[in-house]
């Protein structure tokens, strides 16, 4: 990439691509960069981090509906399936902290979950999906064995309000809460349902997640 | 009910719903159901004889509560010939190559997964033949068995809930949406094809009001973009309620969620009246304010919170609420806010319609 303007007009196509959700011609201006010799780190930054800010505050404003996060976030899959070989070198100073994320016990649904995950990744977050219907012994493993920062649980069922409770209970008994962020989201959570179940966070939606998977990290 | 489904003002405010679960009907009938119901419709090994039983029960039990109609859905009228497959002990491909799971504690089903993986899948998939034997039968049961007494309700899916939902998914069906458009224009037609077929034999048998299913939204907006909508789902909509306006039965269409950015077009498509008004996300006094001259609203005692968990005071309170939102004037049905699912108390039913029946008099 021979000029800085090149460059950072390439970056903005990139991002309009996401916005607008041009799968194909995205993929394209991503392979373009890579091959002009473009930080693939960069890509993350000024496109696909950018993209999906604007994408989930569309969304928020009610301009763009589920439909779009759906794509945008398939977008985002693609485009980190492409670029994470060419981190090779990612360096530790790259990795901004570790998720766990899942869907609690009793509940099947995975849309919003998956939502979180593509959206969480390129803001150099490793995530962990532990899955749908996830008992807290569940989260408790993956929390040994990943040590995440945060652990993100979502749910759509108001029946299934009180694992979030149960978990975080579970995550406490084996000693693992003091050192852990725990965001909790999903259609069947609201603030009160998170502070009464002992979160740090609610986030009613992807977007809101990446804000508050940030101040969380910032906290720690 | 057909009054105020007319926009015109009836001695009450009518009352109905769209679906009991099956431990509500038990316990409202006093008749014990066998197999799974209500969410996808299959019924066990003997689903056609289960469904039978259901359907009476239904009857039995929206008679005990004074309904003014009964609505009979598409998930209880399978075919003869179908019996589920089992792929484990709790889960089943149904007639629609859907995959369930089964809860014993409530006898639901709850969808699972789908069938169509592939162009190939979707080449050799045929959805239900509406005209195969016994899938009327029970339908024309009901209307014989309540004629005159209650109105009764004829409930079919579209297009867009059961195409997703026997692919696989939501978010498959949304990324074929936009990756791959001709082949979920062709699941699309193939599923409507199926539906709208039965749609016009329950207007056939005599049905007093069609019902429309599918989902199109949750509480954040419309689960596909307005402009998505349009383009995919919009046309079948049209056309069943077009059907329907040529015979002369009026269309109630159902969806959850908040349907503020579509709900323009599904008037213009020409649906009679929207059911349930979600609440909290859609107002029914507002909603009442802005389209009551256009369409009959029907909706909505909360049963999320007031009629499982709520006391008798907070049901009958709530109820009032709603009729003061919406009757004036007449166009307004009385139903929960999704269905009489089986968290909920069978009292707050029986207070429901109580309540409705004393503060819902047009002469009060």
């Amino acid at each position: 990439m021979r000029k800085l303007s090149e460059k950072s007009a390439l970056f903005q196509r990139i991002t309009n691509d996401i916005t607008e959700l041009n799968v194909r011609s995205a993929e394209n201006g991503v392979e373009e960069a890579l091959k002009g010799g473009v930080d693939p780190r960069e890509i993350i930054e000024r496109s696909l981090s950018e993209g999906l800010r604007i994408v989930g505050e569309r969304y928020q404003e009610g301009e763009y509906f589920l439909s779009e996060l759906i794509m945008s976030a398939e977008i985002a899959r693609r485009i980190m399936e492409r670029i994470e070989p060419e981190l090779v070198s990612k360096r530790k100073e790259d990795i901004r902290g570790k998720v766990v994320i899942g869907t609690v016990r009793g509940d099947l649904h995975d849309i919003g979950k998956n939502l979180v995950a593509a959206f969480l990744k390129p803001i150099g977050l490793e995530v962990y999906d532990i899955g749908i219907d996830a008992s807290p012994e569940k989260f408790v493993d993956a929390v040994e064995r990943y040590k995440p920062d945060i652990v993100a649980m979502g749910a759509l069922l108001t029946v299934c309000i009180p694992m979030y409770g149960e978990t975080i209970e579970a995550l406490e008994k084996a000693g693992l809460r003091k050192k852990l962020k725990i965001l909790v989201g999903g259609g069947a959570a609201n603030e009160q349902v998170a502070r009464d179940a002992g979160a740090d966070a609610y986030a009613e939606n992807a977007w809101q997640a990446v804000i508050k998977a940030r101040e969380l990290l910032s906290g720690l | 009910m057909l009054t105020a489904i007319d926009l015109r003002k009836p001695d009450m405010v009518p009352i109905t719903d769209l679906a009991l679960d099956p431990p509500i009907i038990e316990e409202i009938a006093g008749i014990c159901l066998e197999g799974f119901s209500f969410v996808g419709g299959s019924h066990g090994e003997k689903a056609w004889e289960n469904s039978k039983k259901e359907v009476s029960a239904l009857i039995k039990a929206c008679r005990k509560l004074d309904f003014d109609a009964v609505n009979i859905e598409d998930y209880v009228l399978p075919s003869q010939n179908y019996s589920p497959k089992f792929i484990d002990k709790t889960t089943f491909i149904d007639e629609w190559g859907k995959i369930l799971k089964t809860r014993s504690d409530t006898k639901t089903t709850w969808w699972f997964g789908g069938t169509i993986n592939t162009p190939e899948d979707l080449e050799g998939w045929q959805p239900p033949d509406p005209s195969a034997p016994g899938r009327m039968e029970l339908l024309e049961h009901a209307i014989r068995e309540v004629k005159g007494e209650m109105a009764v309700m004829g409930y079919v899916h579209i297009a867009f809930q059961f195409a997703w939902q026997v692919r696989g998914g939501l978010e498959k069906f949304i990324k074929d949406l936009y990756l791959n458009p001709t082949f979920a224009r062709k699941l699309l037609d193939k599923v409507f094809s199926s539906s709208f077929e039965l749609a016009k034999m329950m207007m056939d048998v005599g049905v007093d009001v069609l019902a429309i299913g599918d989902d199109y939204a949750d509480t954040h907006g419309p689960l596909l973009s307005p402009k998505l909508f349009r383009e995919y789902e919009l046309p079948y909509v049209r056309a069943i309620c077009n059907e329907a306006k040529r015979r002369g039965i009026p269309i109630w269409k159902h969806s959850d969620g908040n349907l503020y950015p579509i709900i323009e077009d599904l008037i213009d498509a020409g649906i009679s009246g929207l059911h349930p008004i979600e609440p909290p996300v859609m107002d029914l006094a507002d909603v009442k304010k802005r389209y009551g001259h256009r369409i009959f609203l029907a909706g909505n005692v909360d049963c999320r919170q007031v009629l499982p968990y709520g006391s008798e005071e907070d049901v009958r309170r709530y109820v009032r609420q709603c009729i003061d939102s919406a009757a004036d004037g007449g166009g307004y049905i009385l139903t929960s806010s999704n269905s009489l699912h089986a968290n909920v108390k069978v009292e707050n039913i029986y207070a429901m319609v109580d309540e409705a029946r004393k503060y819902g008099r047009y002469s009060r």
